[in-house]
């Protein structure tokens, strides 16, 4: 099967709370070290910039993409921002994909960027609410946690699993992050610190929460065949689907996402592969509650069976299928724009050997990332494969 | 309106109705954002109405019990809050409630 594209190199920022730089900065510092780490590849070689990014009005700057692009030397090209809430960094890279795909493009960066902790929490929290439904939704109280937390509590109800079960997500993700240096919450975490957490919409604590952060983060494609003039070990996107559903509060199936299974059975069916087939995971875990839902709409496992999942293990680093083995927005942080784009830094990371040890997956030859932008209303997912 | 915004069909007709519920899943909300009038702690309850169809709004009358409000009837109200008098489109739509009724 011939690739869509390929990833030359990386770069990402550190997640985090990032005073006194602008999005276009922490975007610079991803794009420094995705240049450093690949000597054949020059500024003149870049046909496009893709940039993932929700919120420009958190820093009251319009035009971020060709502003961005300009101020790092990329001159005249064409920069689109994309905006796909929470998914923006995939909706990035899919454009990207596509891009290169069409023939337009031989060389393009697919990039993510989010600046948002210099706001108070309860504006950006009304901010990023903005995912939601307008009149049906923000209007009537509902923030994203609030529609996550009540998910959650049909999820625990119909399927016999327990807070404790959102819990362990975060204790494992906080694991992985833990030995990640571009995380955000670099802590190790306990199943009692996360219940004893305070609530932010029960049964939802802080603790299952990711952080509000900034971060930026890109990915280097090109045509397959050119793969080799820049780097001896690319990594090939194989497939790159997307899908959209109704707002939460319309959907008649409240419990999983549409969307995610839409997109993994496309691109399942591009990467003639399934589930069982993929090494490694980096799914959207913006609450631990998502994750969960995750196994089942990207079939890790059936439907009601992902606490069970979870409990065996089998997600955790050393396990059969590792999980966010980043940290996951969870603990690596999520600056909104750049979560898409990080999970492909992380993959390309993880597919050529270059993370550090305590959270490598080791032999990993095919990997899955899944992004969501708000409550499952647009998703991306794309698979990876180490060439060779 | 020519035709459904959900699933398109042309078949539509004008029904009136109950505007009565039962709560499908709730949260309590601790941390709100700046942009909803009502500061937290308030409950919030997603609603499907017995003719079809969900609603989410703020639950109203549980008085200072917490407890488990899945299943429980409500009536949906739509209130406009004081001082949005004439708050004008797209932000016009009054906010919704959810009135328990006796168990």
């Amino acid at each position: 099967m011939r690739p869509l594209a390929s990833i030359v190199t990386a770069g990402c920022a550190r997640y985090g709370r990032r005073d006194g730089f602008y999005a276009r900065e922490l975007l610079a510092e991803a794009l420094d070290e995705a240049f450093e780490n690949c000597p054949r590849l020059s500024r003149a070689d870049i046909d496009a910039l893709y940039l993932g990014q929700a919120f420009e009005t958190f820093e009251h700057q319009a035009n971020t993409a060709p502003s961005s692009a300009g101020g790092y030397g990329l001159r005249r090209i064409p920069a689109i921002r994309l905006d796909s809430v929470s998914s923006s960094g995939a909706s990035a890279l899919r454009q990207a994909v596509l891009g290169i795909r069409s023939g337009e493009y031989d060389v393009a960066i697919a990039a993510g960027v989010e600046k948002m902790t210099h706001v108070p929490t309860s504006v950006a929290l009304d901010v990023i609410s903005m995912a939601s439904d307008r009149p049906f939704e923000q209007w009537n109280g509902v923030t994203l946690a609030a529609i996550n937390a009540m998910i959650a509590r049909m999820y625990l109800r119909d399927y016999k699993a327990t807070e404790e079960h959102l819990a362990m997500v975060a204790v494992k993700n906080h694991r992985n992050g833990f030995y990640n240096p571009k995380a955000h919450l670099r802590k190790i975490v306990t199943v009692r610190e996360v219940l004893a957490s305070k609530a932010v919409a029960t049964p939802l604590k802080l603790l299952d929460c990711s952080p509000i952060s900034d971060g930026a983060s890109c990915v280097v494609l090109c045509r397959p065949e050119l793969a080799a003039r820049y780097t001896d070990s690319p990594v090939d996107i194989v497939a790159s689907a997307e899908a959209t559903d109704l707002n939460f509060v319309f959907r008649e199936q409240l419990l999983g996402f549409e969307a995610t299974r839409a997109a993994a059975a496309m691109a399942y069916a591009q990467a003639e592969t399934s589930a069982d087939k993929v090494d490694l995971f980096e799914v959207h875990d913006a609450f631990t509650i998502n994750e969960l839902l995750a196994y089942e709409d990207l079939g890790l496992c059936t439907k009601g069976s992902a606490s069970r999942l979870l409990e065996s293990s089998e997600t955790s680093v050393g396990g059969r299928i590792p999980v966010n083995p980043s940290g996951g927005l969870k603990s690596k942080g999520h600056p909104v724009g750049s979560s898409g784009t990080g999970q492909a830094y992380e993959i390309f990371l993880q597919l050529t050997g270059r993370v550090e040890p305590e959270r490598a997956v080791k032999g990993a030859h095919t990997a899955l990332s899944h992004s969501m932008g708000g409550a499952g209303e647009s998703v991306q997912v794309h698979v990876y494969r180490k060439r060779g | 309106m020519k035709s459904c915004r959900i699933c398109a069909s042309a078949n539509l007709e004008v029904k009136e109705v109950s505007m009565t519920g039962a709560v499908v899943t709730f949260t309590e909300v601790a941390v709100g954002s700046s942009g909803y009038p009502l500061k937290p702690p308030y409950t919030l309850a997603l609603i499907k109405l017995d003719e079809g169809g969900h609603l989410i709004g703020v639950l109203k009358g549980k008085g200072e019990k917490d407890a488990d409000w899945v299943g429980r009837r409500v009536k949906v109200l739509f209130e406009v809050i004081a001082g949005e008098e004439k708050v004008t489109k797209p932000d016009s739509w009054p906010r919704v409630f959810a009135q328990l009724l006796p168990d």
